[in-house]
């Protein structure tokens, strides 16, 4: 017998987290049409048909043929064009909206979980108050006032989404910090930041990557209602939002104008959803068993 | 038990100060204020402006501004609109009541929907029909709330034409329960819908939690028949949680009525507030923050109070 094959193969944990993963299907499903979308968003200049954002008033409101996949809109721009390059706009708000709240939420929720006392006091009371606003009206009130742009737009969204992240974040520091390492850190001299950084927060990850793989589409889903609304990225860029903000007013002259835009949504939404479930089961195998 | 009501409407009031506050001075110092509109008009001089600017007292420092609402609204003046010149509470509440039917038929038919769906899944885990509402949830949680309601136009409106596209009546018709239900059914499913699919999640995993613990085998070993020992003994242990669920969830209803009275065209809160954003009108934009907030707080404690009633173990003192 060989001996060679009797020592056994230690995985490490980013293994048993991808082995893991494979094994949930429609977390798998997920992430490849998601890395679809994103392929999409990067090669939107090569596979789209025409330029999103040319205006052609002889074609108005053209149904789909062989010429326009998807039909024209209300200004004879080609639909087609600007849905794929609307998976550019799309991605980018909802991705990096998330880390702007994924920092500010960590941030909030490390201070005052690690320091407790009146700071803490003071930042939940500041993240209560911003809870008891449905978020849809702070997101109109704010984007009402602000010329949005796609940059500000991620501001927008980054700076309404980070209070559940900084619960979490607080929950996780709570229980934490009465570990060992952190009073073996705090106690060789380590300063604070160090301590909350290095030692805490790497042993929050696992809850922190699930919050923030769903916040990516809350945050598509608000960006295409503020933009829907007319209060988001405003036309000619192009985001699936916009796009339906006409659709209703022109659904009987032009219905398939309402479709497209708002499967894209779903579907994107929908397979980030199958993600989060995915990573969910697989950094966290207790709550798997529950 | 009093004590405790007591103790947490009194922490409600610094919380609603706070909120009252915050979103007084972010409006203000935001640009674009509620006279813009006039200076773009050549009809409207200058010192029309200004004595405009005096009567609404908008060229007092902030913090005036600020104690001035605050103290006439306490004493039940919640000022005029300065778009209609209408006292702000007759246009609160011209529409408040149909927000509130829509919200709450809304709030009945997603728990009667979601609670047996949630406690079949549960029984029957790992079924077809378990299978089927999983991915029913899936697709209630991802879809654009918006975009469903103008599917739903598409297909039973604009296409099939069994649904009015609009409103809360049919115009130049006399009231009739009817018209008034058909008007409601799109609204109502489409503000329900996302509600129908998480809780029937969470009653399904609750329900899971209650059926494997012991006083459940205890009631089965007993002899009960499975219907009362399931209906008696395991929904009411099971449907603590979902009931601080529903509380919880309001702001969210609050946020969907918004957008779903936009869809559909319907005459409530949801749709003044939002015309009231676009033209700084910040008697309504304050008195609908408010009413909202209050909302959401009222919502919190009584779903406090429901887990207390349901659970006799938690005593709250």
């Amino acid at each position: 017998m060989d001996l060679t094959q009797n020592t056994k193969k230690y995985e490490s944990l980013w293994q048993i987290t991808v082995r893991q993963f494979k094994k949930n299907k429609l977390a798998v499903i997920g992430l490849t049409i998601f890395m679809l979308f994103v392929l999409i968003a990067i090669l939107a200049p090569v596979l789209a048909p025409y330029d999103p954002t040319e205006i052609d008033l002889f074609k108005v409101h053209q149904a789909p043929d062989r010429e326009h996949l998807l039909g024209t809109d209300e200004l004879g721009r080609d639909v087609l064009s600007r849905l794929l390059y609307g998976a550019r706009i799309t991605l980018l708000v909802g991705v990096s909206s998330m880390i702007f709240s994924v920092l500010l939420g960590t941030l909030v929720g490390a201070v005052g979980g690690y320091y407790g006392g009146l700071i803490d006091n003071v930042l939940m009371r500041i993240t209560d108050v911003a809870l008891s606003f449905p978020s849809i009206i702070l997101l109109i009130i704010i984007a009402a006032y602000f010329k949005t742009t796609v940059f500000g737009m991620i501001v927008i969204l980054g700076i309404t989404g980070w209070m559940g992240i900084a619960r979490l974040i607080r929950g996780e520091f709570l229980s934490l910090k009465q570990k060992e390492y952190v009073i073996a850190s705090q106690a060789i001299g380590n300063r604070d930041f160090r301590t909350i950084f290095r030692h805490i927060l790497p042993n929050a990850t696992a809850p922190l990557i699930v919050a923030a793989t769903l916040r990516v589409g809350y945050s598509i889903l608000f960006e295409s209602a503020l933009s829907w609304l007319g209060i988001g990225i405003k036309p000619p860029t192009p985001t699936w939002g916009n796009m339906l903000s006409n659709a209703q007013s022109d659904i009987f002259q032009a219905p398939w104008l309402a479709v497209w835009p708002g499967v894209m949504i779903f579907l994107t939404v929908l397979t980030i959803n199958f993600i989060g479930d995915g990573l969910r089961d697989a950094l966290d195998p207790k709550l798997k068993n529950k | 038990m009093s004590k405790y009501l007591i103790r947490r409407i009194l922490q409600a009031i610094p919380l609603l100060f706070g909120i009252s506050l915050i979103s007084f001075v972010m409006m203000r110092i935001m640009p674009g204020g509620p006279l813009a509109g006039y200076l773009m008009n050549p009809k409207v001089t200058p010192a029309d402006v200004a004595r405009l600017e005096r009567l609404w007292g908008l060229d007092q420092p902030i913090i005036i501004q600020y104690w001035r609402w605050l103290i006439s609204m306490l004493r039940g003046d919640w000022g005029w609109s300065y778009k209609t010149g209408l006292p702000v509470l007759e246009m609160i509440f011209n529409r408040l009541p149909n927000t509130i039917l829509l919200m709450s038929l809304s709030y009945l038919i997603s728990i009667i929907v979601a609670i047996p769906i949630g406690i079949y899944s549960a029984l029957k885990r790992y079924s077809v029909f378990d299978y089927i509402f999983t991915i029913f949830a899936f697709i209630g949680v991802a879809i654009p709330s918006f975009w469903f309601g103008i599917m739903m136009l598409l297909l039973f409106s604009a296409t099939l034409q069994w649904l009015p596209s609009a409103g809360m009546m049919t115009v130049g018709v006399e009231f009739s329960l009817i018209d008034r239900i058909k008007h409601l059914i799109m609204p109502v499913l489409v503000l329900g819908f996302v509600n129908m699919a998480s809780w029937s999640r969470y009653m399904r995993s609750s329900m899971l939690e209650t059926i494997s613990q012991d006083f459940i085998r205890t009631a089965r070993a007993k002899g009960l028949r499975e219907k009362v020992v399931i209906l008696k003994h395991a929904l009411r242990n099971a449907l603590i949680p979902i009931v601080t669920l529903l509380g919880l969830s309001l702001p969210a209803i609050v946020g969907g009525a918004i957008i779903t009275e936009r869809v559909f065209a319907w005459p409530g809160i949801g749709g003044l507030f939002v015309n009231s954003v676009y033209s700084r009108d910040y008697p309504i934009l304050m008195a609908s923050l408010m009413l909202t907030a209050t909302a959401v707080v009222v919502g919190n404690l009584l779903a406090d109070l429901a887990y207390g009633y349901l659970d006799p173990r938690i005593k709250y003192e």
